[in-house]
C-alpha cells in the first residue's frame, strides 16, 4: 500500500530552510571599501612580511599620562589592526618601548615612534653636501608626521616612522579624561591608530579635489569619492580610522570601522604568512599558519549540514 | 595637522607668491637617511614680502624619490613642473606644509584662473569640522581676500 503524499509536506519547509540559509552564507558580505597607498608609478605598497616592530621611545615621554600608559596606548593602538585582535588578517604589528627619550627617524630600517618636546624637527637634521647640517623643522601646525620608505617599483615598505609634536600639542587618553579637551589636547592613541594604518600601506578612503594628484580607485575599481564638503560622503568612509579629517578630541578612530578591517585583510590575508608571537622581542618568524575556524568552516559545515538535511528528507520521503 | 584658515596662512608668511613651477628634484641628503625635494617657482607676482631679486623662489620639503626608494612625508605637498600655483611660504619652506599651496587651474566655463583648495595629499586634518575646508575661489577673489589681510 502506498503511503499518501501529504504526511510528508510538512517536512518540505525544512530544505527550503536549509537551502536559504546556505545562500545566504555564501552570498559575498557587503562590500567595504578602502583606498591602498601606491607609489609614484601607481604599485600598491605594503610590507614584505607580515611581522612588523616598532619601537616606542619614553624614556622622557609627555607629562599627561605615564610612559607605561603611551606604551600601553601604543600597543593596543598597534593591536587593533593586527591578528589575534583582527582573526582574518597575519599582520602582527608590535610596539616594544624604549628607555631612551628620542630616536633618529629615516631610512634605517628602524620603525619608530617618537614624540619631539625640545624642538619640532626633523632628526636627524638632512646634511648637505658639504657634510654640514641644516635643521629642518616642520611647521606648528602638523600635530604628527609620518614618514613611510618604499621600493618605488616593487611597492614594498622598507621603513616607516611617526614623530609626535609634543612641542605645539599635548597628547593624552580623552577616553579616560575627556576634560583635558581644550583645543590643544589630542587623544594619543586615536591618532596613532590612523598613523599606523599609513605605515601598513593604506590610504585616505577619499581624495580632496586640489592636490592636483591622479584620482585613485577603491579596493572595488571604484573612483575615490571627494572627502570635502560631499554631502553624499557614505558614513562608512566618514567615519573610517582612515578618514583625513577628525576633531581633535576625537577618539573613535580607535576602533577600525569595517571598511578598515576589510583593507588591512585584503593586504595580509590570514594564512599567507604569520608570525610567532614566541619570538623574543616581537621578532618576525614565518612559520606556515595552523588555522583554527575560520570562514571557510563555517560555510563547509553549513554546507555540510544542509546536504545531510537534504539527503534525510528524501530518505525519508521515498522510504516506505 | 591642524587646519589653518586663509587669515592664518598669510599671517605666518614671510612671502606669498604667484608663480610656475619650474623645476622639481628630489635627493638624498649627504647621509642618505632622507629624501628632500628642491622645487624652483619662477615668480609672477609677489603679494606679501619683497619680491626676489632673481624672479625665482626654492623650496625644500621631505619626501621625493632617487632611484627605486621613494620616501613619502604625509603632509608635504608635491609639485610638478609646469604647476601655477599660489605659495604661501616661510624660509625655504610652505606654511603648515601642504596647506600653503594653492594650485591654480583655468575654468574654461568661467573663462579665469580658479585656485583650487590647499593641497592636502596624504594630510590628516585635525580641530576642524569633518568636511569642512577652503573652497575654490577665483584667483582675483584670493588675490584680493590676500592683499586685504595683508593690509597696506
Amino acid at each position: 500500500m502506498r503511503r499518501s503524499k501529504p504526511s510528508f509536506k510538512s517536512f518540505r519547509f525544512f530544505p527550503t530552510l536549509f537551502g536559504m540559509v546556505i545562500f545566504v552564507a555564501l552570498l559575498p558580505a557587503p562590500a567595504s571599501a578602502y583606498v591602498r597607498e601606491v607609489t609614484a608609478s601607481g604599485v600598491p605598497i605594503a610590507w614584505k612580511h607580515p611581522c612588523v616592530s616598532l619601537h616606542i621611545f619614553v624614556g622622557s615621554a609627555p607629562l599627561l599620562l605615564t610612559s607605561a600608559d603611551y606604551a600601553a596606548a601604543a600597543a593596543q593602538a598597534a593591536a587593533a589592526w593586527s591578528y589575534p585582535q583582527l582573526a582574518c588578517t597575519d599582520i602582527r604589528l608590535t610596539v616594544a618601548p624604549e628607555d631612551a627619550p628620542v630616536a633618529d627617524v629615516g631610512n634605517d630600517g628602524q620603525n619608530v615612534i617618537v614624540f619631539r618636546q625640545g624642538t619640532w624637527c626633523r632628526e636627524p637634521p638632512p646634511v648637505n653636501d658639504a657634510g654640514v647640517a641644516e635643521p629642518a623643522c616642520y611647521p606648528s601646525s602638523a600635530l604628527a608626521v609620518t614618514t613611510v620608505v618604499k621600493n618605488s617599483k616593487t611597492g614594498e615598505i622598507l621603513d616607516t616612522d611617526i614623530e609626535f609634536n609634543a612641542v605645539n600639542y599635548s597628547w593624552g587618553d580623552l577616553e579616560a579624561q575627556p576634560d583635558l579637551a581644550d583645543g590643544w589636547t589630542a587623544d594619543f592613541q586615536n591618532a596613532l591608530t590612523h598613523e599606523l594604518g599609513h605605515a601598513i600601506g593604506l590610504d585616505h578612503p577619499c581624495y580632496a579635489p586640489a592636490d592636483g594628484q591622479p584620482r585613485h580607485t577603491d579596493n572595488k575599481g571604484t573612483p575615490e569619492v571627494n572627502c570635502y564638503g560631499n554631502p553624499d560622503l557614505p558614513d562608512s568612509i566618514a567615519n573610517a580610522t582612515m578618514y583625513p579629517s577628525v576633531q581633535l578630541s576625537d577618539t573613535s578612530r580607535r576602533v577600525l570601522s569595517p571598511d578598515d578591517e576589510q583593507g588591512v585583510c585584503d593586504i595580509y590575508p590570514y594564512g599567507r604568512d604569520f608570525c610567532s608571537a614566541d619570538v623574543e622581542g616581537g621578532g618576525c618568524n614565518v612559520r606556515p599558519p595552523v588555522r583554527s575556524k575560520g570562514p571557510g568552516t563555517f560555510i563547509a559545515l553549513g554546507l555540510a549540514l544542509g546536504l545531510a538535511a537534504v539527503l534525510v528528507w528524501r530518505r525519508s520521503r521515498f522510504e516506505p | 595637522m591642524r587646519a589653518m584658515d586663509l587669515a592664518e596662512l598669510t599671517a605666518s608668511a614671510e612671502h606669498i607668491v604667484l608663480g610656475e613651477v619650474l623645476s622639481s628634484e628630489s635627493a638624498w641628503d649627504a647621509k642618505h637617511r632622507t629624501i628632500y625635494s628642491t622645487v624652483e617657482i619662477a615668480v609672477a607676482e609677489s603679494w606679501k614680502g619683497q619680491a626676489p631679486g632673481s624672479g625665482r623662489i626654492r623650496l625644500r620639503h621631505f619626501g621625493g624619490i632617487v632611484g627605486d626608494i621613494e620616501m613619502t612625508v604625509y603632509g608635504e605637498a608635491r609639485f610638478q613642473p609646469g604647476e601655477r600655483v599660489v605659495v604661501f611660504t616661510q624660509g625655504d619652506h610652505l606654511v603648515g606644509m601642504g596647506q600653503g599651496k594653492r594650485r591654480l587651474g583655468w575654468d574654461r566655463a568661467a573663462k579665469c584662473w580658479v585656485a583650487a583648495p590647499w593641497d592636502r595629499t596624504g594630510a590628516s586634518l585635525m580641530g576642524k569640522a569633518e568636511g569642512d575646508s577652503e573652497p575654490a575661489v577665483p584667483l582675483e577673489m584670493l588675490r584680493a581676500q590676500v592683499r586685504a589681510l595683508v593690509g597696506p
